[in-house]
């Protein structure tokens, strides 16, 4: 079959946009988190006290007794999941020293609201950080259309850096400058 | 010239009117009837409490969706029965997950149990108490049995090789040829097994609010049911203006 030059402009249109937006499995998320050389994943037990801290932010508890996550020096990998509108969004943040390095969309269900996949939003997480409410100290300019998904990557941003900072023995929300 | 009676039908347009008005009235009547009575009670719905009574006959829910679209599964645990109902996870009552494949076994051990299904797994504490949701990332390998072992450990089955933890961090291959007693998950369960996750699972049943609105806009007919409303809507508009017309027809001809 030949395809016609129009056809075939718009195929590779769509694969490029799918190829720069698409999502990442959680294995090559870890890997590339760590350069290759992924970590054995460690735990952080859910006390009385982190559910306090996760509920500031979620609004909830986390599900389970303990949260998983991988860990090498400074640097932790955090897979999280959170419902956007109706079905759950799995994220993955790389932080270190209490900042955000890496944002990505792992699983997207929903079926608007996906621009979240897509680099120019997820990169106005790098360099973010906890401010003392357990909020981010940078702003996040929103997508029309996938609002609640931008909320639960916010949620989930936040939630990574409070987790990450509890699991390295830093005081949430501390300045680490 | 013939003249007509006072107050009977002089031409045929006249008669046509009245007959579709009849008509048109006879068939919109029940229509109309169920419209304005549900619409009564929707007005007084705070004071009726019309949210806070439900329904839960099995037909009601069967048509609401409520009912299990594919057989529910139960496994016997320490911890009670575990009970697997489209995606929701149940101990008795109390739901450990709502997005989980459908159940295949349970590995149990001194310190925990593990619920696998195909590409996750639960690990458990013996009462049943949620520890973590293992995804695919933190599994060897997609799952088609779980068993324990001679020594009480729990095994699972992955891609033609076997596969156990001490920790479910870390996965070793399991010795070759050591017995491991499979898990069986039962896919007939007694109802009486059953019963506590079903009751979760429709929840408390239809409000009498949800119900009485969709007999309202006609969507408790199915897709056409709206369509049916409309129509009934149209034909109210019809009946007026065709009485309208009728009497201020009537009332000309008795002037003159």
């Amino acid at each position: 079959m030949r395809l016609r030059p129009l056809t075939l402009a718009l195929l590779l249109v769509v694969t490029a946009s799918a190829a720069a937006g698409g999502e990442q499995s959680p294995d090559a998320f870890v890997a590339e988190a760590f350069a290759g050389a992924r970590p054995a994943p460690a735990v952080l037990w859910l006390t009385p006290e982190i559910q306090s801290g996760v509920s500031r932010i979620l609004g909830a508890r986390l599900p389970g007794l303990r949260q998983r996550y991988w860990r090498a020096g400074k640097r932790s990998a955090w897979i999280l999941e959170r419902i956007g509108k109706e079905e759950p969004i799995t994220a993955g943040f790389v932080v270190e020293d209490g900042r955000i390095v890496s944002a990505q969309v792992l699983v997207y269900r929903e079926s608007r609201g996906g621009e979240i996949r897509f680099p120019n939003f997820r990169d106005q997480f790098i360099g973010a950080g906890l401010d003392r409410d357990l909020g981010l100290d940078t702003d996040i300019d929103g997508i029309a259309g996938a609002t609640l998904s931008v909320n639960a990557m916010q949620r989930m941003a936040r939630l990574a850096l409070y987790l990450h900072a509890v699991a390295v023995g830093d005081e949430p929300g501390k300045d680490m400058h | 010239m013939n003249r007509s009676r006072p107050g009977t039908l002089r031409n045929p347009l006249q008669r046509a009117l009245h007959r579709w008005h009849r008509r048109i009235g006879t068939i919109a009547a029940a229509f109309v009837l169920l419209v304005a009575t549900t619409g009564l009670l929707l007005s007084h719905a705070a004071a009726l409490r019309l949210d806070a009574r439900t329904f839960d006959a099995a037909w009601l829910t069967r048509l609401y969706g409520l009912a299990p679209q594919s057989p529910p599964r139960a496994l016997h645990s320490a911890a009670g029965p575990l009970v697997w109902i489209d995606g929701h996870v149940y101990r008795d009552d109390t739901s450990l997950d709502e997005r989980f494949p459908p159940i295949l076994g349970l590995g149990e051990n001194a310190e925990s149990m593990a619920l696998a299904g195909s590409d996750a797994l639960l690990l458990l504490t013996r009462d049943g108490t949620l520890i973590e949701r293992l995804d695919a990332a933190s599994l060897p390998g997609p799952i088609t049995a779980i068993g324990t072992d001679a020594d009480g450990r729990i095994v699972l089955r992955s891609r033609d090789a076997e596969f156990t933890t001490d920790d479910f961090l870390r996965w070793s291959a399991h010795a070759a040829g050591a017995p491991v007693h499979w898990s069986q998950v039962d896919l007939d369960p007694d109802p009486a097994l059953l019963a506590p996750a079903l009751r979760a699972f429709r929840g408390p049943g239809v409000s009498a609010a949800r119900l009485i609105t969709d007999l309202h806009t006609g969507r408790f007919l199915g897709p056409i049911g709206p369509w049916l409303m409309d129509a009934s809507a149209i034909a109210l508009i019809v009946l007026a203006g065709s009485g309208f017309w009728m009497w201020a027809h009537r009332k000309r001809h008795r002037r003159h």
